[in-house]
């Protein structure tokens, strides 16, 4: 009975002894809030500070579960992180809690003239931070974006699939679709006669996606923001991206997408930096990543490229673990390929040939004609573009073939990378359609 | 004996439940809030009526909450809550709670949670009628929704089982708001004579303004609470919360 009321006692007297050491609030800025004024610059003198996020679990009482919990949580954090920061001379920027790896990530400012990688290490040292790294930024594995052009309806012109009068071959009637290397590589239109990649969700996490270009209407399932603090206007990157991966095909406009009938999920996590470039950062690739996996993506496209990143590779990780394909772009001026390409599990890819590098797979990338801001068209070429065709091909591999369509099922030319034999991959084993095929828009 | 013994043996024997459970609660939060990995928190709330499981126990009265939570990275949490209700300016005391559980990390979108809570609560407007029982608990936990069953052998008196299932959801359709709804149903077992299964529901809103918190929510309970208190079927509540 004694202890009983030592119990209680305790309640009210920890709670006292909790109101006198609180923080000041003001001493913290607003943490759910993305607060990023300034770009790759501030993103290079920033660490993130990873707390252990406990799970969610029940709690008793008139407010039922999760009513107050989460916010006594937050508070707990946010003092915590206010000693951590006062400790290293830092100053707190924002907070973004991720239960699916059980951490509460917290943005901090370093100083001038002080190195972020070694306050990152001087911070893991602290027992109570999970994990501390230095922000870090990616770039967009494109190697040239070309130049916008019209609406490009001369090419050919007819409805529905056709056969092309030269090849004898079945091919769609967008007017670029000849243009498109996929066209030829990976004779695209005969695969959509077996897989459009229909109701497949693809997450392009990317730079913003221009939901008006009239070969994506109607393509995009979802859209979400994760760079609040640069608004944007639609993007090059981002939306040449999607075009490849889901352009409308046979619409007369434009270019037929490897998987036109697929779901995307339009997540801007890059800002465009220049005139073509796109930049990320840690944190607002961790978001996008977080959303693609909560709302259940099957294909995720990663077409950037930076430093290997352990917040990033646990996200993905997670993803993987959920059966969901992760394709990220190769970087080539880096002798591993790049993070995320280089993770274990990530579908590694790229434009160029000769490269050689084991378990890097080869795509359709250059001179590639997509989807551009503004209803335009333009020729692009880099890993990015590459890897936006294996995310395509891999929506038609789960249409058809569902979970059993995995980076191990694609088939290549030579053992353990190269060239993608992409009707093999989607066949699997089954003999590929004939040329003249009936493509499945005919039926629908 | 260690601590998880003590905690089995807990679960095992519910009469230990009132003698143990206090302490261990104690135990944890003093031996074990260093800072390794640990979290910590509080909060401090008042509430136009406190309800629990639909019923007012503060008899339509102000009522005032003081929670203590700890969880370790292990998973393991502890936590207790001593509520009052204010009359005349006065605080008097409704009782208290704690608790001591473990929770799972997150899997495919879940986390498993176990546990037992010790209730020893009464209703302000006759202290003869005391809300007192110990109860078992396991449960799933998602990103948006949770569902419990609570299992008490001393429901409100000696001999007198339970069971309650509950479903928790919660939304944000904002940042900083949050959307939120519970349905709970309490069902006799064993001697089940002259006791009717009870269902319970919440449904309401928050708002968060950095370390403050205010809710709205209505409550309902069916079939009509017990008449020895004055209260609604239904009520709006509003409240607000301090975390620290």
């Amino acid at each position: 009975m004694i202890l009983r009321r030592l119990s209680r006692a305790f309640v009210l007297g920890l709670s006292a002894l909790a109101l006198g050491s609180a923080p000041s609030t003001g001493a913290l800025a607003a943490p759910a809030t993305t607060v990023r004024a300034t770009a790759e610059a501030d993103a290079a003198h920033q660490v993130l500070v990873l707390l252990r996020l406990p799970p969610d679990h029940y709690r008793p009482g008139g407010a039922y579960a999760d009513s107050y919990g989460e916010g006594a949580g937050m508070a707990a954090r946010r003092r915590v992180a206010q000693r951590i920061a006062a400790d290293h001379g830092l100053k707190v920027v924002t907070n973004w809690p991720i239960p699916l790896v059980g951490v509460d990530c917290f943005v901090m400012t370093v100083p001038d003239g002080q190195s972020p990688e070694q306050v990152a290490l001087a911070l893991a040292r602290d027992p109570d931070v999970a994990g501390a790294e230095p922000m870090h930024v990616y770039r967009a594995q494109a190697s040239s974006q070309g130049s916008g052009q019209g609406p490009g309806k001369a090419l050919v012109a007819g409805r529905g699939p056709a056969r092309d009068p030269i090849a004898g071959e079945t091919m769609h009637n967008d007017p670029l679709y000849l243009a498109q290397p996929a066209a030829r590589e990976w004779r695209l239109a005969e695969l959509h006669t077996v897989a459009t990649g229909r109701g497949v969700k693809v997450a392009v996490i990317d730079s913003m996606v221009d939901a008006s270009q009239p070969d994506l209407a109607g393509q995009i399932q979802t859209r979400q923001d994760f760079v609040l603090d640069r608004p944007g206007a639609a993007e090059q990157h981002g939306t040449g991206v999607a075009g490849i991966i889901a352009a409308v095909a046979d619409n007369h406009v434009g270019i037929a997408g490897v998987a036109p009938q697929a779901r995307l999920m339009a997540l801007r996590a890059c800002w465009q930096e220049g005139t073509s470039g796109a930049v990320c950062d840690t944190l607002s690739l961790a978001k996008a990543l977080y959303f693609a996996i909560g709302h259940n993506a099957q294909v995720i496209n990663l077409s950037l490229s930076g430093p290997n990143d352990p917040l990033l590779g646990r996200l993905i990780d997670m993803a993987l673990a959920r059966g969901t394909v992760v394709v990220g772009a190769l970087d080539p001026k880096t002798a591993d390929g790049g993070f995320p390409a280089s993770h274990a599990g990530v579908v590694a890819v790229t434009d160029d040939p000769a490269c050689t590098l084991p378990g890097v797979l080869v795509a359709p990338g250059r001179e590639a004609p997509t989807t551009q801001p503004g209803g335009r068209f333009a020729f692009v070429s880099g890993s990015s573009y590459a890897a936006a065709h294996v995310s395509g091909l891999f929506a038609l591999m789960r249409q058809r073939n569902g979970k059993a369509a995995t980076p191990v099922s694609l088939v290549t030319l030579r053992p353990g990378g190269g060239a993608i034999d992409s009707c093999a991959s989607l066949m699997r084993g089954a003999a590929c359609p004939r040329s003249g095929g009936t493509s499945t828009f005919a039926r629908e | 004996m260690g601590a998880l013994q003590r905690f089995a043996l807990a679960l095992a024997t519910p009469a230990l439940y009132p003698t143990v459970l206090g302490p261990l609660v104690l135990g944890l939060a003093l031996g074990l809030a260093g800072p390794a990995h640990a979290q910590l928190s509080a909060s401090a709330g008042l509430q136009s009526d406190y309800r629990y499981r639909g019923i007012s126990l503060s008899s339509g009265l102000l009522a005032a909450t003081v929670d203590v939570a700890y969880d370790h990275a292990s998973g393991v949490y502890a936590g207790a809550s001593a509520i009052g209700a204010v009359v005349d300016g006065r605080a008097r005391s409704l009782g208290f709670i704690e608790y001591l559980g473990y929770a799972t990390p997150r899997r495919h979108g879940l986390s498993w949670d176990v546990g037992v809570n010790n209730q020893d609560l009464a209703y302000y407007a006759d202290k003869r009628y005391a809300l007192k029982y110990t109860e078992v608990y396991v449960g799933a936990v998602g990103d948006n929704l949770s569902a419990h069953l609570h299992y008490s052998s001393n429901y409100l008196r000696p001999g007198y089982g339970a069971l309650y299932a509950e479903v928790d959801g919660s939304l944000k359709p904002a940042e900083n708001w949050r959307l939120f709804a519970h349905l709970g149903s309490n069902i006799p077992v064993g001697d089940t004579v002259g006791r009717r299964a009870r269902y319970d529901a919440r449904a309401g809103v928050a708002r968060q303004f950095g370390r403050f918190e205010v809710q709205a929510s209505v409550t309902a309970t069916t079939p009509d609470p017990p008449s020895l208190t004055p209260h609604h079927r239904t009520a709006l509540v509003v409240g607000a919360n301090w975390f620290f």
